[in-house]
């Protein structure tokens, strides 16, 4: 139908304006403070200090084979980065709005964006965990590679995640509401403050079947007990991931043409 | 229309855009909608349009206000799309449709040139080509490294534009953005244009400007209700228009 143009709009065409939207994100969120790009690093530390002061000192939660402290903080932190991605994703289409309305580019650039545009962050909290891991004196192996490909899933589900609800807020805007507290209910329903084991048997099913645990499980034994993930959970994940894309795209597509319109 | 297709850079085929008025915003609105088969009111922005342009032609198009000429634009650059009916376009196609678009306050004259020629579609390597001329045309000198938000209205626009012109074209539509800037700025733009214009290039201008619509087409679209209401040589085009429009 559009054939000429759809060619042209094409995702590769526009990588540089990708780009560009990702510095512009990043260096928008930290040019206005004080501290600038320290806080990606005050922030982590903060928290982990919370953390532990918190569980460590007030509750003094039993340490299981690895101290409360690494535990939660990894989990804490890829947690934050999938749930900051899909919460700047959702509102990455109509926030752009003038964008949206005015030129023509594939508007999934949007959702890559925001997701991309928070690896930054997620970086500097990688160096607080790396402090921590040495701290703790939890050795590092060759399986810390796994937080590699196991991060690239976390970041298509977030994508899918994002494409979904950024087209549907377009046109009803209660998503904007809705969005945090589903990202809190998925908290508290995946293994994020607490070790997988906790989850009674009968659930365990269940919960594995959530992506994100998954993923969560992955990155911790690839960085704290140095063992490569979980074959059927990595599977369950992956498999779960590619429908969630695959829907959340033609969603997306589907939507778009009417983004200009209705935004 | 009789012209041979391989000289046809644009073909519009029964082309039609339908805009609907009240589309809900809230979940609680959409629900009647949603559960009794509500009908949205819609209104017919482009009804039925078809049209050739050959390539190295320029074509104004006229019409009142609300008559489609800017939705025609929307759809050809393909910022939004048809209800109906199909189009094709070849060639490279820039748009000046509102320029500045994407401009981000914060960031200095120099960061906005590259997002926004990136926002057009242009490729960094080109962007820093050009990068110079850009600047020169602009005129924005020693503010270069000033954040956009300080600029006046009247620089934002210069800067904006004399990125968008440095645009590599095949076909070039144009809605009525030359009606910002100083006398002095719209004129240079224009000159610009002209300069880049040769018998491969297409341009498409939209415009209230009958002076300017006179000086750049060879051929003149009236577009009443949406529809094409009357297509040919300039001048007659126009004066059926001033008499019956």
């Amino acid at each position: 139908m559009f054939w000429q143009l759809q060619n042209k709009i094409s995702l590769w065409r526009f990588r540089y304006l990708l780009l560009l939207l990702v510095w512009r994100d990043v260096k928008s969120r930290y040019k206005q403070a004080l501290f600038g790009f320290a806080w990606a690093v005050l922030t982590p530390t903060f928290q982990a200090l919370v953390f532990w002061l918190v569980f460590g000192m007030v509750f003094k939660v039993p340490q299981g084979k690895i101290p409360y402290l690494p535990l939660v903080f990894t989990g804490f932190i890829f947690w934050n980065f999938f749930s900051q991605s899909v919460s700047s994703a959702t509102l990455s289409v109509t926030g752009n709005s003038n964008l949206v309305t005015k030129v023509a580019f594939p508007k999934e650039i949007l959702i890559l964006s925001s997701v991309l545009s928070r690896i930054p962050d997620l970086v500097a909290s990688l160096l607080v965990l790396i402090i921590i891991i040495v701290f703790f004196h939890i050795g590092i192996s060759v399986y810390i590679f796994w937080v590699v490909p196991i991060l690239i899933i976390e970041m298509l589900l977030a994508l899918a995640i994002g494409m979904f609800f950024s087209s549907i807020n377009v046109y009803f805007r209660d998503v904007t509401a809705i969005i945090p507290i589903i990202l809190m209910a998925w908290l508290f329903l995946t293994p994020v403050l607490y070790p997988l084991d906790l989850v009674p048997a009968k659930y365990q099913l269940i919960a594995k079947l959530n992506p994100m645990t998954g993923v969560l499980e992955g990155l911790r034994r690839a960085v704290l007990t140095s063992g490569p993930p979980e074959v059927a959970s990595m599977l369950i994940t992956l498999a779960v991931t590619f429908v969630l894309i695959v829907v959340s795209y033609v969603l997306f597509k589907k939507l778009e043409k009417g983004f200009a319109d209705v935004i | 229309m009789s012209f041979k297709v391989a000289e046809d850079v644009i073909a519009i085929d029964k082309l039609s855009k339908r805009y609907k008025i009240g589309q809900p915003k809230k979940l609680g609105d959409a629900l009647p909608i949603f559960l009794f088969k509500q009908k949205l009111k819609g209104f017919w922005a482009l009804r039925d349009i078809n049209l050739s342009v050959s390539q190295g032609e320029r074509l104004g198009i006229i019409g009142a206000n609300g008559s489609g000429k800017s939705t025609l634009l929307k759809i050809l650059s393909g910022v939004t799309y048809p209800t109906s009916g199909k189009f094709r376009i070849d060639g490279k196609v820039a748009a000046l449709l509102e320029v500045g678009t994407g401009f981000h306050p914060d960031f200095t004259g120099r960061e906005n040139v590259y997002l926004y020629g990136t926002i057009l579609g242009m490729d960094l390597a080109s962007v820093r080509q050009r990068f110079d001329q850009i600047v020169a045309f602009s005129g924005i000198g020693k503010f270069l490294d000033t954040p956009v938000k300080y600029y006046s209205s009247g620089m934002y626009v210069r800067l904006a534009f004399s990125v968008a012109i440095h645009l590599d074209w095949d076909v070039l539509l144009i809605d009525e953005v030359l009606a910002v800037g100083d006398a002095d700025f719209q004129k240079k733009c224009l000159v610009k244009i002209e300069q880049s214009l040769d018998h491969k290039k297409t341009l498409i201008l939209v415009s209230h400007n009958f002076d300017m619509i006179r000086k750049f087409s060879n051929r003149v679209l009236y577009l009443r209700g949406g529809k094409v209401c009357k297509i040919g040589k300039p001048n007659p085009v126009i004066n059926y228009y001033l008499k019956h429009g």
